[in-house]
């Protein structure tokens, strides 16, 4: 190389170093100063921060320290996870960047062996194993104040991806907040300390079970979940009425029928609800005999899911059922019912009644004991057409009238060891009465079964019933800001192509599996009274019955083959639909595309060629 | 100047679409585009509205095409001896050099109007979130420009298109494979420090940005830079030679 290329190759490899350094200085700086202002380029907003957490994270006072515990391979051995631990940093940074410097977020690789793996292994961290199950690999993070309180995600599931934001708003707000307050607990149907709603609610409260034979209702107690009162005693009615004298706030749930309760001791009794002076001081009235069904809004039983047979005293309520007062934010996205009851109000003076959760106009009521002890089949041809519309919820806030005359220990040694008796409120209370008491049951709302040592994080809720609970408990508190927090259905709560494709399948076959099923069902009916008859010896067995019997099964046979092949119709449809897709993308627009851009091509080249021939001739 | 840089413009794409070259990239990019999208990126099965199956091996595909695109553009005036010729044509280089480089980037778009059957197909008949997908193809586009740039630099200074498309797949490899993670990691930075000057660095990380629908304005910054970069680099080379 001569000594003037040798100088080229220095300036030129110069020249590259020095824009590789300026475009460094220049990246970095637009990092700071854009890299977390980020445009939310989707149709329905998905990454944005929701008001409340914009809320939260600016009016954070004191310094917070986030630590986020993540192994750096999770690209390589978990991608979707890696997608979920670029989101939640990134929606950490809109945090930091949002709190005027109060949050600091922190990174650690915990890597084996190393100080950062024992740090996040002391502080509860959860490891889980690499693909090949030879290391610990981690993602989580711990939260931290200046104040000393601490709180911890040990593992951000990608099953919880949709409520990381409302996981860390909370955890926020209650950094920024106040010590965690007393919610009271009575239950009349045993212990239910271990229901998944009541780790939930331990998490941001000092969750305490009281007796419910109590006489009095403690004093630093202000809210109080009150679950399926029957058979209660004087002594309960009398601390009730008194913590409601006081102030206090009350969940209730209550109902004709608690599965629950029926599955736990399915000896007792019909339910005796008891608390019904309670419930006509406050001016509601509950139908203790029916149960509300409601087939346009009927979930799945989970009893008869294999079969996919809906059941109409199960009501999946979605946000077009809800009614929630502005205070307690937007609405929720499902809640589960399960046989629950029917509540009427009658206004009292000084009070207000917002009816929370009802029904569709299509609802009806069905006996209790019906709904106990009989099949699906029967509840189902039991829902009447009474075309009415039902309140499942209420929502009261307001002053009332003690039910007593004086103190029920008047007289007695006890009387100075009582707090004075109240005849009337002393402020107003509010009140939340639920007409189901399953609904706060775990197989109401929260369908996957856990470890032990699972905790609040690992929670999987398949409806929004203890979501909604724990908001009014904020509410009913004073924690406002609290009770607003929703969670971001938006992430990865589409559905995907091939359900598209089967539902669009389906669609064109809809009619004729539906007539199809209509005649199973029937089939089924006539096969069962034809049954019955032969039973209770209506018609005596002869060769033609027996013969009409075969015929009954082989006309079922029939149906359920023709079924059987409508499937197959669908899922062949579907793989014709999928194979349309790929071939017109891949071969049959590309390639007439081409074509078109091809013969576009040669007649422009024709037409300069023909113009350059005729400017030469002339 | 304007009408300078037309008439290179104009003479690059016709000699891309009067040979097979174009109609090559052109097929061999559909092909591939489709085949992730449909058999590696899960297109069925995962939830789909911003066909981020589809954007998401764009990086990869276009690392292997563009070289090919950009290759002869100054290699080949190099192998025959024209650039020399070229460059005493009274046209300004800057004229040559984005001529050469719109002309690359133009193919680069008949390359992404090819799929957009796909998007159209989509919105028919299923749900599709549009602001995403556009966002996508923005994404495409500046990516396709960037390694366009990348490409016409390295041509710059290779004699044969053999050599500067094997140098330019390297390159562009690196850019969105490798991502100079292995460098940020070599420099033994807080991993706080090590994490953000990756992301600053990360091509992917850009690129994904943009994709999953969260832009920011150092996410596109990146891509012009790089392309501007590239530019000036492109400029200097040939300045070089010219001197």
């Amino acid at each position: 190389m001569d000594k003037k290329k040798y100088i080229k190759f220095l300036s030129l490899s110069a020249l590259i170093l020095m824009s590789g350094i300026i475009f460094l200085a220049i990246m970095s700086c637009a990092a700071l100063l854009f890299g977390n202002k980020k445009m939310d380029v989707t149709s329905l907003q998905r990454y944005g921060l929701d008001s409340v957490s914009q809320e939260i994270a600016q009016n954070i006072k004191q310094p917070i320290n986030i630590t986020v515990y993540a192994s750096n391979d999770l690209d390589t051995e978990y991608p979707e996870l890696d997608l979920h631990r670029q989101n939640v940093m990134r929606m950490l940074d809109k945090f930091q960047s949002l709190s005027n410097g109060k949050i600091t977020v922190n990174l650690k690789n915990p890597e084996p062996y190393t100080p950062a793996e024992y740090e996040a292994k002391s502080i509860n961290i959860r490891p889980f194993p690499d693909s090949e199950n030879t290391r610990n690999m981690y993602f989580g993070a711990v939260f931290s104040s200046g104040e000393g309180k601490r709180f911890i995600i040990p593992y951000f599931s990608l099953q919880r991806q949709n409520y990381a934001e409302y996981d860390i708003s909370r955890i926020l707000a209650k950094l920024n907040g106040e010590q965690k307050k007393n919610i009271g607990v009575i239950s009349f149907a045993g212990n239910i300390s271990d229901w998944q709603i009541f780790k939930k609610l331990e998490e941001d409260y000092k969750v305490v079970f009281l007796n419910n034979k109590m006489p009095i209702i403690p004093q630093n107690i202000n809210t109080l979940m009150v679950y399926n009162p029957q058979q209660v005693e004087a002594n309960f009615v009398y601390a009730l009425d008194q913590f409601i004298m006081r102030g206090g706030n009350l969940i209730l749930f209550i109902d004709p029928y608690a599965e629950n309760v029926a599955q736990k001791y399915p000896y007792t009794k019909k339910n005796l609800i008891t608390m019904l002076p309670h419930l006509k001081q406050w001016g509601l009235t509950m139908d203790t005999q029916n149960v509300v069904a409601d087939k346009t809004l009927s979930g799945i039983s989970y009893q008869t899911a294999i079969s996919e047979e809906n059941n109409p005293t199960y009501l999946k309520l979605t946000a077009k059922e809800m009614n929630m007062p502005s205070a307690m934010g937007e609405k929720w996205l499902s809640l589960l019912f399960r046989s629950a009851g029917s509540l009427e109000v009658t206004p009292q003076k000084e009070t207000s009644y917002i009816p929370l959760f009802s029904t569709s106009e299509q609802a009806g009521l069905i006996n209790a004991d019906v709904v106990k002890y009989s099949n699906l089949e029967a509840i189902n041809n039991a829902v009447p057409n009474e075309h009415k519309k039902f309140n499942l919820a209420y929502w009261i806030e307001g002053s009332f009238p003690s039910l007593f005359e004086k103190s029920i220990v008047e007289g007695t040694k006890l009387d100075k060891e009582f707090p004075p008796y109240l005849p009337s409120s002393l402020k107003p209370s509010k009140i939340l009465v639920i007409a189901d008491s399953d609904f706060i049951a775990d197989d109401s709302w929260n369908l996957t079964g856990y470890k032990k040592e699972a905790c609040v994080y690992d929670q999987i809720p398949a409806n929004n019933n203890a979501d909604f609970i724990l908001s009014a408990i904020d509410y009913m508190s004073g924690n406002n800001t609290l009770s607003k927090i929703r969670i971001n259905y938006l992430i990865n709560d589409d559905k995907n192509i091939a359900e598209q494709i089967y539902a669009q399948a389906f669609a064109s076959f809809a009619d004729e599996y539906k007539t199809k099923e209509q005649e199973v069902e029937q089939l089924k009916k006539d096969l069962s009274s034809f049954q019955q008859k032969l039973h209770t010896r209506e018609t005596g067995m002869s060769l033609m019955k027996i013969q009409e019997l075969d015929e009954y099964n082989r006309r079922q046979q029939k149906i359920i083959e023709d079924l059987k092949s409508l499937n197959y119709k669908i899922q062949q449809k579907s793989g014709d639909t999928v194979n349309k897709i790929i071939l017109a993308n891949t071969i049959f627009i590309p390639v007439v595309l081409l074509i078109l851009a091809y013969l576009g091509v040669k007649i422009f080249i024709r037409n300069r060629k023909q113009k350059y021939i005729r400017i030469i001739n002339e | 100047m304007t009408k300078q840089l037309a008439v290179i413009f104009k003479k690059e794409t016709l000699s891309f679409f009067e040979g097979v070259q174009a109609w090559v990239v052109l097929s061999v990019y559909i092909l591939a585009s489709m085949f992730t999208t449909f058999f590696v990126g899960g297109f069925f099965s995962i939830n789909n509205t911003g066909l981020f199956s589809f954007f998401y091996f764009q990086p990869y595909i276009m690392a292997f095409l563009i070289p090919a695109v950009t290759m002869r553009l100054w290699a080949e005036e190099r192998k025959n001896g024209t650039l020399e010729f070229l460059l005493t044509q009274p046209i300004p280089l800057s004229s040559i050099i984005i001529g050469k480089f719109l002309a690359a980037w133009f193919l680069c778009l008949c390359m992404l109007l090819l799929t957009a059957p796909l998007w159209i197909y989509m919105n028919v008949y299923f749900e599709t979130d549009n602001l995403n997908i556009f966002s996508g193809y923005l994404a495409c586009l500046l990516l396709s420009g960037s390694f366009c740039a990348v490409g016409c630099f390295i041509s710059s200074f290779c004699s044969s298109p053999a050599v500067s498309y094997l140098w330019g797949l390297i390159i562009t490899l690196f850019l969105s494979v490798h991502n100079f993670s292995g460098v940020v990691k070599a420099l033994h930075l807080p991993l706080t420090l090590e994490n953000k000057l990756s992301n600053i660095v990360n091509l992917n990380s850009h690129f994904y940005d943009i994709i999953s629908g969260q832009i920011s304005l150092d996410n596109i910054l990146f891509f012009v830079l790089l392309t501007l970069i590239s530019l000036s680099l492109n400029m200097a080379s040939i300045e070089f030679k010219k001197n």
